[in-house]
Protein backbone atom coordinates (compact mmCIF):
# COMPACT_ATOMS: atom_id res chain seq x y z
CA UNK A 1 0.00 0.00 0.00
CA UNK A 2 2.96 1.80 0.96
CA UNK A 3 4.59 1.67 -2.41
CA UNK A 4 1.06 2.39 -4.16
CA UNK A 5 1.21 5.64 -2.48
CA UNK A 6 4.24 5.98 -3.45
CA UNK A 7 3.88 5.94 -7.32
CA UNK A 8 0.52 7.99 -6.43
CA UNK A 9 2.70 10.86 -5.16
CA UNK A 10 5.00 10.97 -7.70
CA UNK A 11 2.37 10.67 -10.73
CA UNK A 12 0.92 13.87 -8.93
CA UNK A 13 3.97 15.59 -8.94
CA UNK A 14 5.05 14.58 -12.70
CA UNK A 15 1.89 16.42 -14.08
CA UNK A 16 2.47 19.45 -11.87
CA UNK A 17 2.29 21.89 -15.34
CA UNK A 18 -0.96 22.32 -15.41
CA UNK A 19 -2.79 24.97 -16.18
CA UNK A 20 -3.12 27.17 -13.01
CA UNK A 21 -7.14 28.77 -14.65
CA UNK A 22 -9.54 26.69 -13.12
CA UNK A 23 -12.74 25.54 -15.02
CA UNK A 24 -16.05 27.63 -14.17
CA UNK A 25 -18.90 25.46 -13.22
CA UNK A 26 -21.23 26.65 -16.59
CA UNK A 27 -17.50 25.02 -18.32
CA UNK A 28 -17.76 22.10 -16.63
CA UNK A 29 -21.49 21.51 -17.50
CA UNK A 30 -21.00 22.26 -20.80
CA UNK A 31 -17.83 19.85 -20.60
CA UNK A 32 -20.49 16.98 -19.25
CA UNK A 33 -22.96 18.13 -22.13
CA UNK A 34 -20.23 17.84 -24.58
CA UNK A 35 -21.40 21.51 -25.46
CA UNK A 36 -17.52 22.52 -26.62
CA UNK A 37 -15.80 23.01 -29.37
CA UNK A 38 -12.70 20.56 -30.05
CA UNK A 39 -10.32 23.07 -28.64
CA UNK A 40 -11.99 24.20 -25.63
CA UNK A 41 -12.82 20.70 -25.12
CA UNK A 42 -9.30 19.36 -25.11
CA UNK A 43 -7.95 21.98 -23.41
CA UNK A 44 -10.66 21.61 -20.64
CA UNK A 45 -9.54 17.57 -20.37
CA UNK A 46 -6.02 18.40 -20.13
CA UNK A 47 -6.82 20.80 -17.28
CA UNK A 48 -9.12 18.32 -15.72
CA UNK A 49 -6.50 15.58 -15.76
CA UNK A 50 -4.00 17.71 -13.86
CA UNK A 51 -6.72 19.37 -11.45
CA UNK A 52 -7.83 17.64 -8.38
CA UNK A 53 -10.04 20.64 -7.71
CA UNK A 54 -11.72 20.71 -11.45
CA UNK A 55 -12.10 17.05 -10.59
CA UNK A 56 -14.18 17.17 -8.06
CA UNK A 57 -15.76 20.27 -9.88
CA UNK A 58 -16.43 17.59 -12.74
CA UNK A 59 -17.75 14.95 -10.50
CA UNK A 60 -19.83 17.23 -8.65
CA UNK A 61 -21.36 17.92 -12.20
CA UNK A 62 -22.40 14.79 -13.24
CA UNK A 63 -24.01 14.04 -9.54
CA UNK A 64 -26.33 17.17 -10.65
CA UNK A 65 -26.51 16.36 -14.17
CA UNK A 66 -27.26 12.71 -13.45
CA UNK A 67 -30.75 11.55 -13.73
CA UNK A 68 -32.47 9.64 -11.03
CA UNK A 69 -31.33 6.02 -11.24
CA UNK A 70 -33.55 3.00 -10.37
CA UNK A 71 -31.91 2.08 -7.07
CA UNK A 72 -32.41 5.58 -6.01
CA UNK A 73 -35.53 6.75 -3.99
CA UNK A 74 -37.96 9.31 -6.15
CA UNK A 75 -38.77 12.36 -4.36
CA UNK A 76 -42.65 12.30 -3.89
CA UNK A 77 -44.97 15.10 -4.90
CA UNK A 78 -45.80 15.44 -1.10
CA UNK A 79 -42.27 15.54 0.00
CA UNK A 80 -41.85 18.48 -2.62
CA UNK A 81 -44.95 20.19 -1.66
CA UNK A 82 -43.79 20.27 2.41
CA UNK A 83 -40.26 21.42 0.94
CA UNK A 84 -41.54 24.48 -0.75
CA UNK A 85 -43.99 25.10 2.15
CA UNK A 86 -40.94 25.16 4.54
CA UNK A 87 -38.93 27.22 1.64
CA UNK A 88 -41.50 29.52 1.02
CA UNK A 89 -41.80 30.52 4.92
CA UNK A 90 -38.13 30.62 5.28
CA UNK A 91 -38.18 33.35 2.56
CA UNK A 92 -40.75 35.06 3.17
CA UNK A 93 -39.76 35.36 6.94
CA UNK A 94 -36.43 37.12 5.59
CA UNK A 95 -38.18 39.46 3.77
CA UNK A 96 -40.73 40.10 6.53
CA UNK A 97 -37.68 40.12 8.76
CA UNK A 98 -36.47 43.27 6.14
CA UNK A 99 -38.91 45.81 7.02
CA UNK A 100 -38.15 47.58 9.86
CA UNK A 101 -39.94 46.72 12.97
CA UNK A 102 -43.62 49.62 13.76
CA UNK A 103 -43.07 51.32 17.43
CA UNK A 104 -45.13 49.80 19.88
CA UNK A 105 -47.08 51.93 22.23
CA UNK A 106 -50.39 51.70 24.50
CA UNK A 107 -53.05 53.29 22.32
CA UNK A 108 -56.39 54.04 23.32
CA UNK A 109 -59.45 53.44 21.16
CA UNK A 110 -60.00 57.20 20.85
CA UNK A 111 -56.32 57.81 19.82
CA UNK A 112 -56.09 55.06 17.63
CA UNK A 113 -59.14 56.67 15.53
CA UNK A 114 -58.04 60.32 15.96
CA UNK A 115 -54.53 59.21 14.80
CA UNK A 116 -56.07 57.36 11.70
CA UNK A 117 -58.13 59.92 11.28
CA UNK A 118 -54.83 62.40 11.13
CA UNK A 119 -52.77 59.95 9.13
CA UNK A 120 -55.40 59.90 6.83
CA UNK A 121 -55.81 63.75 6.27
CA UNK A 122 -52.24 64.02 6.16
CA UNK A 123 -51.90 61.19 3.33
CA UNK A 124 -54.27 62.84 1.59
CA UNK A 125 -52.96 66.38 2.06
CA UNK A 126 -49.96 64.10 0.92
CA UNK A 127 -51.19 62.72 -1.98
CA UNK A 128 -52.79 66.16 -3.27
CA UNK A 129 -49.57 68.12 -2.73
CA UNK A 130 -47.98 65.13 -4.31
CA UNK A 131 -50.09 65.39 -7.29
CA UNK A 132 -50.14 69.29 -7.38
CA UNK A 133 -46.17 69.24 -7.34
CA UNK A 134 -46.09 66.98 -10.31
CA UNK A 135 -48.81 68.69 -11.88
CA UNK A 136 -47.23 71.56 -11.75
CA UNK A 137 -43.62 70.25 -12.41
CA UNK A 138 -45.06 68.89 -15.98
CA UNK A 139 -46.97 71.96 -17.07
CA UNK A 140 -43.58 73.92 -16.28
CA UNK A 141 -41.62 71.53 -17.99
CA UNK A 142 -43.93 71.59 -20.80
CA UNK A 143 -44.00 75.44 -20.78
CA UNK A 144 -40.81 75.32 -20.87
CA UNK A 145 -40.32 72.99 -23.68
CA UNK A 146 -42.63 74.66 -25.80
CA UNK A 147 -40.42 78.44 -25.06
CA UNK A 148 -37.76 76.08 -26.03
CA UNK A 149 -39.40 75.05 -29.34
CA UNK A 150 -40.66 78.53 -29.92
CA UNK A 151 -37.17 80.10 -29.32
CA UNK A 152 -35.71 77.57 -31.35
CA UNK A 153 -38.13 77.55 -34.57
CA UNK A 154 -37.66 81.67 -34.41
CA UNK A 155 -33.43 81.45 -34.17
CA UNK A 156 -34.27 79.06 -37.21
CA UNK A 157 -36.28 81.30 -38.71
CA UNK A 158 -33.80 84.14 -38.54
CA UNK A 159 -30.75 82.75 -39.30
CA UNK A 160 -32.44 81.38 -42.66
CA UNK A 161 -33.83 84.60 -43.48
CA UNK A 162 -30.14 86.24 -42.50
CA UNK A 163 -28.92 83.22 -44.89
CA UNK A 164 -31.43 84.55 -47.39
CA UNK A 165 -30.89 87.72 -47.61
CA UNK A 166 -26.72 86.93 -47.80
CA UNK A 167 -27.69 84.60 -50.72
CA UNK A 168 -29.82 87.74 -52.26
CA UNK A 169 -26.47 90.10 -51.76
CA UNK A 170 -24.72 87.56 -52.93
CA UNK A 171 -26.44 86.90 -55.95
CA UNK A 172 -26.92 91.04 -56.61
CA UNK A 173 -22.96 91.48 -56.15
CA UNK A 174 -22.52 88.88 -58.69
CA UNK A 175 -25.06 90.01 -61.24
CA UNK A 176 -23.38 93.69 -60.71
CA UNK A 177 -20.44 91.89 -61.45
CA UNK A 178 -21.31 90.49 -64.32
CA UNK A 179 -22.47 93.54 -65.60
CA UNK A 180 -19.65 95.34 -65.19
CA UNK A 181 -17.45 93.60 -66.76
CA UNK A 182 -19.94 93.45 -69.57
CA UNK A 183 -19.81 96.99 -69.74
CA UNK A 184 -16.17 96.99 -69.44
CA UNK A 185 -15.92 94.71 -72.02
CA UNK A 186 -18.10 96.15 -74.87
CA UNK A 187 -16.01 99.34 -73.63
CA UNK A 188 -12.89 97.41 -74.44
CA UNK A 189 -14.17 95.91 -77.66
CA UNK A 190 -15.52 99.52 -78.88
CA UNK A 191 -12.45 101.08 -77.87
CA UNK A 192 -10.43 98.20 -79.59
CA UNK A 193 -12.45 98.77 -82.89
CA UNK A 194 -12.12 102.65 -82.73
CA UNK A 195 -8.70 102.27 -82.28
CA UNK A 196 -8.10 99.82 -84.90
CA UNK A 197 -9.68 101.72 -86.91
CA UNK A 198 -7.71 104.97 -86.12
CA UNK A 199 -4.85 102.97 -86.82
CA UNK A 200 -6.06 101.13 -90.36
CA UNK A 201 -6.31 105.17 -91.11
CA UNK A 202 -3.44 106.47 -89.43
CA UNK A 203 -1.23 103.48 -91.63
CA UNK A 204 -3.26 104.29 -94.95
CA UNK A 205 -2.58 107.99 -94.27
CA UNK A 206 1.01 106.75 -93.27
CA UNK A 207 1.46 104.46 -96.48
CA UNK A 208 -0.12 107.29 -98.45
CA UNK A 209 1.90 109.89 -97.47
CA UNK A 210 5.06 107.43 -97.91
CA UNK A 211 4.06 106.66 -101.08
CA UNK A 212 2.50 109.54 -102.55
CA UNK A 213 4.53 112.29 -101.50
CA UNK A 214 2.88 114.04 -103.98
CA UNK A 215 3.89 118.31 -104.39
CA UNK A 216 0.49 120.64 -105.34
CA UNK A 217 0.71 123.17 -107.78
CA UNK A 218 -1.92 125.20 -108.78
CA UNK A 219 -2.10 127.22 -111.93
CA UNK A 220 -5.27 129.39 -113.62
CA UNK A 221 -5.77 128.74 -117.07
CA UNK A 222 -5.97 131.84 -119.61
CA UNK A 223 -5.62 132.29 -123.26
CA UNK A 224 -3.04 135.39 -122.40
CA UNK A 225 -0.37 134.03 -121.35
CA UNK A 226 3.08 133.74 -123.10
CA UNK A 227 6.04 131.98 -122.28
CA UNK A 228 6.91 133.98 -119.13
CA UNK A 229 3.35 132.90 -118.24
CA UNK A 230 3.89 128.93 -118.57
CA UNK A 231 2.97 127.21 -115.31
CA UNK A 232 6.12 126.22 -113.85
CA UNK A 233 6.56 122.82 -112.34
CA UNK A 234 9.51 121.19 -110.85
CA UNK A 235 10.30 117.87 -109.85
CA UNK A 236 12.70 117.04 -107.09
CA UNK A 237 14.72 114.14 -107.53
CA UNK A 238 12.47 112.16 -104.73
CA UNK A 239 9.49 113.55 -106.60
CA UNK A 240 7.90 110.63 -108.34
CA UNK A 241 4.62 112.93 -109.35
CA UNK A 242 3.00 116.31 -108.71
CA UNK A 243 -0.71 117.14 -109.07
CA UNK A 244 -2.09 120.13 -111.27
CA UNK A 245 -4.95 122.04 -109.32
CA UNK A 246 -6.50 123.79 -112.64
CA UNK A 247 -8.72 126.66 -112.23
CA UNK A 248 -10.66 126.84 -115.22
CA UNK A 249 -13.28 130.14 -115.71
CA UNK A 250 -16.27 128.00 -116.26
CA UNK A 251 -15.76 124.55 -114.76
CA UNK A 252 -18.95 123.77 -115.06
CA UNK A 253 -19.85 124.58 -118.40
CA UNK A 254 -18.92 120.61 -119.03
CA UNK A 255 -19.55 117.51 -116.79
CA UNK A 256 -16.06 116.38 -117.27
CA UNK A 257 -13.25 117.20 -119.02
CA UNK A 258 -10.00 115.45 -120.69
CA UNK A 259 -5.66 117.06 -121.34
CA UNK A 260 -3.34 116.15 -123.39
CA UNK A 261 0.36 116.92 -122.32
CA UNK A 262 2.53 116.62 -125.35
CA UNK A 263 6.16 118.33 -125.59
CA UNK A 264 8.03 120.60 -127.58
CA UNK A 265 8.18 117.86 -130.70
CA UNK A 266 4.54 117.29 -130.44
CA UNK A 267 4.12 113.98 -129.11
CA UNK A 268 1.79 113.28 -126.91
CA UNK A 269 3.43 112.30 -122.67
CA UNK A 270 0.48 112.32 -121.27
CA UNK A 271 -3.43 111.70 -121.96
CA UNK A 272 -6.44 111.56 -119.30
CA UNK A 273 -10.32 112.25 -119.39
CA UNK A 274 -13.09 112.19 -116.97
CA UNK A 275 -11.50 114.50 -114.96
CA UNK A 276 -14.59 115.94 -112.55
CA UNK A 277 -14.38 119.55 -111.47
CA UNK A 278 -14.85 119.38 -107.88
CA UNK A 279 -14.55 122.23 -104.32
CA UNK A 280 -15.48 125.35 -104.51
CA UNK A 281 -13.68 126.68 -106.96
CA UNK A 282 -14.42 123.65 -109.55
CA UNK A 283 -10.91 123.03 -109.91
CA UNK A 284 -9.53 120.29 -112.18
CA UNK A 285 -6.69 118.10 -110.50
CA UNK A 286 -4.70 116.73 -112.76
CA UNK A 287 -1.90 113.88 -111.19
CA UNK A 288 0.81 114.27 -113.64
CA UNK A 289 3.90 111.34 -113.14
CA UNK A 290 7.14 111.88 -113.60
CA UNK A 291 9.07 109.13 -115.53
CA UNK A 292 8.15 110.24 -118.76
CA UNK A 293 9.29 113.49 -118.49
CA UNK A 294 12.08 115.45 -119.11
CA UNK A 295 13.13 119.30 -118.21
CA UNK A 296 11.56 121.27 -120.90
CA UNK A 297 8.62 123.14 -122.60
CA UNK A 298 5.31 121.28 -122.90
CA UNK A 299 1.76 121.65 -124.51
CA UNK A 300 -1.13 120.92 -122.37
CA UNK A 301 -4.40 120.65 -124.60
CA UNK A 302 -7.70 121.04 -122.45
CA UNK A 303 -10.77 119.16 -123.75
CA UNK A 304 -14.27 119.89 -122.74
CA UNK A 305 -16.98 116.77 -122.29
CA UNK A 306 -16.94 113.48 -123.87
CA UNK A 307 -16.47 115.24 -127.33
CA UNK A 308 -13.69 116.21 -126.66
CA UNK A 309 -14.24 119.96 -127.51
CA UNK A 310 -10.86 122.18 -127.44
CA UNK A 311 -11.27 124.41 -124.84
CA UNK A 312 -7.98 125.74 -124.91
CA UNK A 313 -3.47 125.11 -125.26
CA UNK A 314 -1.58 126.24 -122.33
CA UNK A 315 2.25 126.15 -121.71
CA UNK A 316 4.21 124.14 -119.21
CA UNK A 317 7.64 124.88 -118.11
CA UNK A 318 8.94 121.59 -116.38
CA UNK A 319 11.69 121.20 -113.89
CA UNK A 320 13.06 117.51 -113.26
CA UNK A 321 15.69 117.16 -111.28
CA UNK A 322 18.44 114.32 -111.76
CA UNK B 1 -43.86 15.80 -11.86
CA UNK B 2 -45.79 16.95 -14.59
CA UNK B 3 -45.76 20.76 -14.81
CA UNK B 4 -46.81 23.32 -17.06
CA UNK B 5 -45.16 23.78 -20.14
CA UNK B 6 -42.90 27.12 -20.01
CA UNK B 7 -39.82 29.00 -20.65
CA UNK B 8 -37.38 28.75 -17.97
CA UNK B 9 -36.03 31.58 -19.20
CA UNK B 10 -39.08 33.47 -19.39
CA UNK B 11 -40.52 32.42 -16.13
CA UNK B 12 -36.90 33.76 -14.32
CA UNK B 13 -37.70 37.16 -16.22
CA UNK B 14 -40.84 36.98 -14.71
CA UNK B 15 -39.72 36.76 -11.13
CA UNK B 16 -36.84 39.54 -11.50
CA UNK B 17 -39.61 41.87 -12.70
CA UNK B 18 -41.72 40.89 -9.57
CA UNK B 19 -44.71 39.05 -11.83
CA UNK B 20 -46.06 36.16 -10.33
CA UNK B 21 -43.14 35.73 -7.79
CA UNK B 22 -44.61 32.81 -6.15
CA UNK B 23 -46.03 30.93 -8.67
CA UNK B 24 -43.34 31.22 -10.89
CA UNK B 25 -40.31 30.53 -8.18
CA UNK B 26 -42.93 27.45 -7.38
CA UNK B 27 -42.68 26.41 -11.15
CA UNK B 28 -38.56 26.13 -10.74
CA UNK B 29 -38.55 25.14 -7.56
CA UNK B 30 -40.61 22.02 -8.91
CA UNK B 31 -38.99 21.81 -11.80
CA UNK B 32 -35.48 21.58 -10.02
CA UNK B 33 -35.82 19.90 -6.29
CA UNK B 34 -35.52 16.31 -6.96
CA UNK B 35 -32.66 17.05 -8.88
CA UNK B 36 -30.84 19.18 -5.79
CA UNK B 37 -32.34 16.77 -3.69
CA UNK B 38 -30.42 14.06 -5.25
CA UNK B 39 -27.43 15.64 -5.67
CA UNK B 40 -26.80 16.15 -2.27
CA UNK B 41 -28.13 12.61 -1.63
CA UNK B 42 -25.23 11.11 -3.88
CA UNK B 43 -22.92 12.95 -1.72
CA UNK B 44 -23.83 10.68 0.84
CA UNK B 45 -25.64 13.36 2.91
CA UNK B 46 -28.18 11.45 5.38
CA UNK B 47 -32.27 12.17 4.61
CA UNK B 48 -33.14 15.47 6.58
CA UNK B 49 -29.24 17.00 5.92
CA UNK B 50 -29.93 16.56 2.07
CA UNK B 51 -33.71 18.56 2.65
CA UNK B 52 -32.02 21.57 4.86
CA UNK B 53 -28.68 21.40 2.07
CA UNK B 54 -31.47 21.58 -0.76
CA UNK B 55 -33.59 24.36 1.01
CA UNK B 56 -29.98 26.39 1.42
CA UNK B 57 -29.32 26.03 -1.68
CA UNK B 58 -33.03 27.20 -2.87
CA UNK B 59 -32.86 30.18 -0.70
CA UNK B 60 -29.69 31.59 -2.29
CA UNK B 61 -31.35 30.79 -5.75
CA UNK B 62 -34.44 33.06 -4.44
CA UNK B 63 -32.26 35.85 -2.94
CA UNK B 64 -29.45 35.91 -5.68
CA UNK B 65 -32.07 35.51 -8.60
CA UNK B 66 -32.48 38.87 -9.03
CA UNK B 67 -28.42 39.55 -9.45
CA UNK B 68 -28.80 36.92 -12.39
CA UNK B 69 -27.50 38.06 -15.62
CA UNK B 70 -27.63 35.33 -17.83
CA UNK B 71 -31.04 33.57 -17.45
CA UNK B 72 -29.88 31.21 -20.11
CA UNK B 73 -26.98 30.03 -17.90
CA UNK B 74 -29.46 29.17 -14.80
CA UNK B 75 -28.77 25.30 -14.69
CA UNK B 76 -25.37 25.99 -14.32
CA UNK B 77 -25.60 28.98 -11.69
CA UNK B 78 -28.48 26.40 -9.94
CA UNK B 79 -25.16 23.96 -10.10
CA UNK B 80 -22.29 26.69 -8.69
CA UNK B 81 -24.62 27.43 -5.67
CA UNK B 82 -25.30 24.03 -4.70
CA UNK B 83 -22.06 22.70 -5.08
CA UNK B 84 -20.84 25.83 -2.81
CA UNK B 85 -23.13 24.77 -0.48
CA UNK B 86 -21.64 22.09 -0.69
CA UNK B 87 -18.16 23.41 -0.24
CA UNK B 88 -19.25 25.24 2.65
CA UNK B 89 -20.15 22.11 4.83
CA UNK B 90 -17.45 20.14 3.28
CA UNK B 91 -14.99 22.82 4.80
CA UNK B 92 -17.12 23.81 7.87
CA UNK B 93 -16.68 19.59 8.66
CA UNK B 94 -12.99 20.02 7.60
CA UNK B 95 -12.45 22.52 10.17
CA UNK B 96 -13.94 20.93 12.99
CA UNK B 97 -12.30 18.03 12.68
CA UNK B 98 -9.11 19.87 12.19
CA UNK B 99 -9.64 21.61 15.59
CA UNK B 100 -10.60 18.86 16.96
CA UNK B 101 -7.36 16.58 15.94
CA UNK B 102 -5.08 19.58 16.47
CA UNK B 103 -3.11 17.79 19.53
CA UNK B 104 -2.90 14.03 17.68
CA UNK B 105 -0.86 15.86 14.85
CA UNK B 106 2.14 17.45 17.16
CA UNK B 107 4.90 15.07 16.10
CA UNK B 108 3.59 13.94 13.38
CA UNK B 109 5.84 15.77 11.06
CA UNK B 110 9.17 13.45 11.33
CA UNK B 111 7.04 11.80 8.06
CA UNK B 112 8.41 13.12 4.91
CA UNK B 113 6.89 10.87 3.19
CA UNK B 114 3.52 13.08 3.61
CA UNK B 115 5.27 15.88 2.15
CA UNK B 116 4.58 16.47 -1.34
CA UNK B 117 7.62 15.72 -3.61
CA UNK B 118 7.97 19.19 -4.63
CA UNK B 119 8.36 20.32 -1.49
CA UNK B 120 10.82 17.40 -0.36
CA UNK B 121 12.90 18.33 -3.36
CA UNK B 122 13.31 21.79 -2.67
CA UNK B 123 13.97 21.40 0.93
CA UNK B 124 17.42 22.82 1.59
CA UNK B 125 17.41 20.58 5.17
CA UNK B 126 16.58 17.32 3.00
CA UNK B 127 19.49 14.90 2.30
CA UNK B 128 21.09 15.50 -0.74
CA UNK B 129 21.32 11.65 -2.11
CA UNK B 130 17.59 11.49 -0.76
CA UNK B 131 16.97 14.72 -3.47
CA UNK B 132 18.93 13.39 -6.25
CA UNK B 133 17.14 9.51 -6.14
CA UNK B 134 14.02 11.41 -5.92
CA UNK B 135 15.06 13.70 -9.15
CA UNK B 136 16.14 10.98 -11.32
CA UNK B 137 12.39 8.79 -10.21
CA UNK B 138 10.70 11.80 -11.64
CA UNK B 139 12.31 12.45 -14.39
CA UNK B 140 12.37 8.90 -15.57
CA UNK B 141 8.52 8.53 -14.43
CA UNK B 142 8.13 12.04 -16.64
CA UNK B 143 9.70 10.74 -19.85
CA UNK B 144 7.88 7.36 -19.21
CA UNK B 145 4.75 9.45 -19.06
CA UNK B 146 5.50 11.52 -22.18
CA UNK B 147 6.00 8.86 -24.25
CA UNK B 148 2.63 7.37 -23.75
CA UNK B 149 -0.32 8.69 -25.84
CA UNK B 150 -1.80 11.59 -24.48
CA UNK B 151 -5.41 10.01 -24.06
CA UNK B 152 -3.59 6.87 -22.41
CA UNK B 153 -1.68 9.21 -19.97
CA UNK B 154 -4.77 11.15 -19.25
CA UNK B 155 -6.66 7.84 -17.93
CA UNK B 156 -4.01 6.88 -16.07
CA UNK B 157 -3.38 10.03 -14.62
CA UNK B 158 -6.98 9.93 -13.69
CA UNK B 159 -6.86 6.77 -12.42
CA UNK B 160 -3.97 6.92 -10.13
CA UNK B 161 -3.70 10.80 -8.56
CA UNK B 162 -7.94 11.00 -8.69
CA UNK B 163 -8.61 7.61 -8.21
CA UNK B 164 -11.51 8.44 -10.37
CA UNK B 165 -13.49 4.79 -11.08
CA UNK B 166 -13.79 3.37 -14.84
CA UNK B 167 -16.83 4.80 -15.12
CA UNK B 168 -16.16 8.30 -14.11
CA UNK B 169 -12.73 8.30 -16.02
CA UNK B 170 -15.36 7.14 -18.90
CA UNK B 171 -17.02 10.21 -18.60
CA UNK B 172 -14.05 12.68 -18.17
CA UNK B 173 -13.03 11.59 -21.11
CA UNK B 174 -16.13 10.85 -23.44
CA UNK B 175 -14.87 7.37 -24.22
CA UNK B 176 -16.39 3.93 -23.64
CA UNK B 177 -15.69 2.58 -20.09
CA UNK B 178 -13.92 -0.89 -22.58
CA UNK B 179 -11.53 1.63 -23.78
CA UNK B 180 -10.39 2.56 -20.38
CA UNK B 181 -9.95 -0.50 -19.01
CA UNK B 182 -7.66 -0.73 -22.35
CA UNK B 183 -5.60 2.22 -21.93
CA UNK B 184 -5.03 1.42 -18.16
CA UNK B 185 -3.77 -1.81 -18.87
CA UNK B 186 -1.34 -0.63 -21.77
CA UNK B 187 -0.33 2.37 -19.44
CA UNK B 188 0.21 -0.32 -16.83
CA UNK B 189 2.15 -2.50 -18.50
CA UNK B 190 4.15 0.17 -20.19
CA UNK B 191 5.29 2.27 -17.20
CA UNK B 192 6.26 -1.10 -15.39
CA UNK B 193 8.80 -2.32 -18.46
CA UNK B 194 10.33 1.24 -18.19
CA UNK B 195 10.41 1.91 -14.60
CA UNK B 196 10.20 -1.35 -12.38
CA UNK B 197 13.67 -0.43 -11.55
CA UNK B 198 12.73 2.32 -9.55
CA UNK B 199 9.18 1.82 -8.42
CA UNK B 200 8.27 -0.88 -6.39
CA UNK B 201 5.37 -1.60 -7.06
CA UNK B 202 3.19 0.28 -10.29
CA UNK B 203 -0.37 0.14 -9.98
CA UNK B 204 -2.89 1.73 -12.80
Amino acid sequence: MRHREEFRTYMKAANGSSDDRHLTEAQVIAYCRNEMSVAEHEAAETHLVGCEQCITLFRNARDFLEPGGDDEKEVTAAETDEAWRSLWREVQGDASTNVPAEKTATILPGDFQRAREKRSLSRTTLALAAGLAISLLVLGWQTWRLLSERRSRQQSQEIAMLLEGKQRELEQRLSHVEQDGRDQLRQEREQRLTAEAERDQLQDQLSRQSIEHVPLYTARLSSERGAEGDVRVRFGTATRAVRLKLLISKPYEFPEYGVELSDESGRIVMSTSGLRPGGDDGALSLRINRSPLHSGRYKLRLFGGKEKKPLGEYGISMTVGR
Amino acid sequence: MNLPDQDPVEVIREIKRGLNVEANFRWLFDRHYAQILRFFRRKGFETEACRDLTQDTFVSVYKGLKDLRQEEQFESWLFAIAHNVWCSLIESRAAQKRSATVLSLEGAGDNDDQLPIAARLADPGADPLTVALEKEKLEKLREALVHLPQQMRHCAHLRVVHDLSYAEIAAVMGISVNTVKAHLHQAQKALRTQLSSYFEEIIV
